[in-house]
């Protein structure tokens, strides 16, 4: 995708959802660094308005704007959008970065908490993308990234909403991947695996856990959560630099013990799918 | 401009705005001269500016010592003195300027209220090609022997990613600095002290920097980011070895933002200069 040319950050808008914490934060500030005004979105305010004022303590040449909002509401994604459309005509860098979690089995969970899962993960982002993009193709060589998830190339028992938002984040990353070539704007899909963020301690637990599952259910995430989020930041802004169409985070590390995990027994042949699958990434490079 | 002699040297400076109060002391980058901060001059008006050509830079004379960031350190210092400036100062520093400044903050830091380091020279190894190149023994002196006119409109492209900056003015005062009698051998000198032919030395970086964090100012990094003398990935290494430091990295810009965006650099310093020489008793960011 060298067509395109490097992404330059300094002196663009980025706008990165789910900025108050774990990658987004270590985005919003690595943004910062590399000279990009910022629009940081999240739901939890204090944590945000901690995130934007460290930005623009060490960036007083910045413009960091932040957005207060629930994107599980539709009204309120669209908010979002208006008020960057307002402010930012034009926008280099659009990050599809928040995300939650769900525990329990599909007859675990209820219906709204699938959905609720499936709008903050997919439709958030489709929403966002949709109505920005006249600010993203305003002028040529913005960069769109989606963050899904190892959950979006494979999907294990137990994480049924999760999956199915993080796969159908992936099938209209890959489609916008090709459709907006045409417009000069370039997209990268990312799948981390095991980044330690607040995603687990912000997980909505299905109704009908058993409450002695949630306990060990937490504790094993936070064990497999191990990969620090400003790494996986930095292999983010060096995939959007050189325009990567895929970028996967901490998997080769945590891939194999996650799927031990998972997949008491039949991890052997889950691992041996994911290995095909990344040596025909690897071959399509 | 105007000249004052230091150890028996005659030193070329420039000094603007009210005599009394703060002054900002502005530092060059190797084989240039002060004209590379005369935009600042008409924006900083509130205080009194002064840019020196660094001993054996611009239309200055060397000093008879070997040239080396110590002695560069020491010839600003020894030109304030003879300028009466005493009171603690707000230093910038472009290139090789940046680490003369944090130079004299760590030979005297009671002295210094601010640091402001401008595409600075302290922060990695990567160099641009041509600055290597001097180091190859036989080759520095013949290639700096003939600073033409098509030779310095080259060196000026290098500087500016826009390239109406590159004024027949510009390189006319290249061609008259290239033709001073030390100008080769002050450049040589330098370049040698602070590297090779594999780039910027590591060691000196290391102990230069390790002095600067134990003597913390408010402190402003800023870079271009299109700089091809030393890239901007350096300002990453710059904010984590300067912590304390605010940053900002201008779109669009080559090795010199104080000439290619002089009106946000000129915003951005402001709010800097207006601070006090107060020892900082906290690392917290300003």
């Amino acid at each position: 995708m060298t067509r395109l040319g490097h992404f330059r950050f300094a002196g663009h808008t980025a706008v990165v959802t789910g900025a108050a914490s774990g990658i987004g934060e270590q985005l919003a500030y690595q943004l910062g660094e590399l000279g990009s005004h910022l629009v940081l979105v999240d739901r939890d305010e204090a944590r945000l308005k901690t995130v934007a004022d460290r930005v623009r303590a060490s960036h007083p040449g910045l413009t960091v704007d932040s957005i207060v909002a629930d994107l599980a509401d539709r009204a309120q994604v669209e908010g979002v959008a208006t008020k960057v459309l307002a402010d930012h005509p034009a926008i280099g860098l659009l990050v599809n970065n928040a995300g939650i979690a769900l525990g329990g089995r599909f007859d675990q969970v209820t219906v709204e908490e699938f959905e609720t899962v499936m709008n903050v993960n997919f439709r958030a982002p489709m929403l966002l993308t949709h109505a920005l993009l006249p600010a993203l193709t305003a002028a040529p060589g913005s960069h769109l990234v989606n963050v899904s998830s190892l959950f979006g190339l494979i999907a294990p028992a137990g994480q049924s909403a999760y999956a199915a938002s993080k796969f159908a984040l992936r099938g209209l990353s890959q489609a916008l991947h090709t459709e907006l070539a045409e417009n000069g704007v370039g997209v990268t899909t990312v799948h981390p695996g095991g980044i330690r963020t607040r995603i687990a301690e912000g997980a909505i637990v299905g109704t009908h856990v058993p409450t002695s599952e949630i306990e060990p259910n937490r504790k094993l995430f936070d064990a497999l959560l191990t990969y620090p989020p400003e790494k996986a930041a930095r292999q983010i802004i060096e995939a959007v630099a050189k325009r990567k169409p895929r970028l996967l985070i901490a998997l080769s590390a945590k891939a194999p013990d996650l799927l031990a995990r998972l997949f008491p027994v039949g991890h052997a042949r889950v691992m041996q799918f994911l290995t095909t699958t990344s040596v025909k990434i690897g071959a399509r490079r | 401009m105007n000249y004052v002699e230091v150890h028996g040297s005659r030193i070329r400076y420039h000094a603007t705005g009210p005599a009394d109060g703060p002054a900002v002391v502005l530092l060059h980058g190797i084989g240039r001269s002060l004209e590379d901060w005369l935009p600042q001059h008409d924006r900083l008006t509130e205080h009194r500016v002064i840019s020196l050509d660094m001993p054996g830079f611009g239309l200055s004379q060397r000093l008879p010592a070997r040239t080396t960031l110590t002695c560069l350190a020491e010839g600003v210092w020894a030109t304030l003195d003879a300028l009466g400036v005493t009171d603690p100062v707000h230093l910038m520093g472009n290139s090789l300027g940046g680490a003369v400044a944090m130079q004299m903050l760590v030979d005297d830091p009671a002295r210094v209220t601010t640091l402001t380091l401008v595409n600075s020279a302290g922060f990695g190894k990567e160099v641009t090609f041509a600055l290597r190149m001097l180091a190859i023994p036989f080759l520095g002196r013949p290639l700096l022997g003939r600073i033409d006119p098509r030779v310095a409109k080259r060196v000026e492209r290098s500087l500016f990613a826009d390239r109406a900056l590159v004024t027949q003015e510009r390189i006319a005062m290249a061609v008259r600095i290239g033709r001073q009698p030390d100008f080769a051998a002050v450049y040589l000198e330098i370049a040698r002290a602070l590297g090779g032919f594999r780039g910027i030395a590591p060691r000196w970086r290391a102990e230069l920097l390790n002095r600067v964090v134990r003597n913390p100012r408010p402190t402003l990094i800023l870079w271009g980011d299109r700089d091809l003398i030393l890239p901007s990935v350096h300002l990453s290494a710059a904010r984590a070895a300067l912590p304390h430091a605010q940053s900002h990295l201008f779109p669009d810009t080559g090795h010199m933002p104080q000439l290619e965006r002089p009106d946000e650099f000129a915003r951005l310093v402001k709010p800097l200069l207006a601070l006090t020489a107060e020892p900082p008793r906290t690392h917290s960011p300003l």
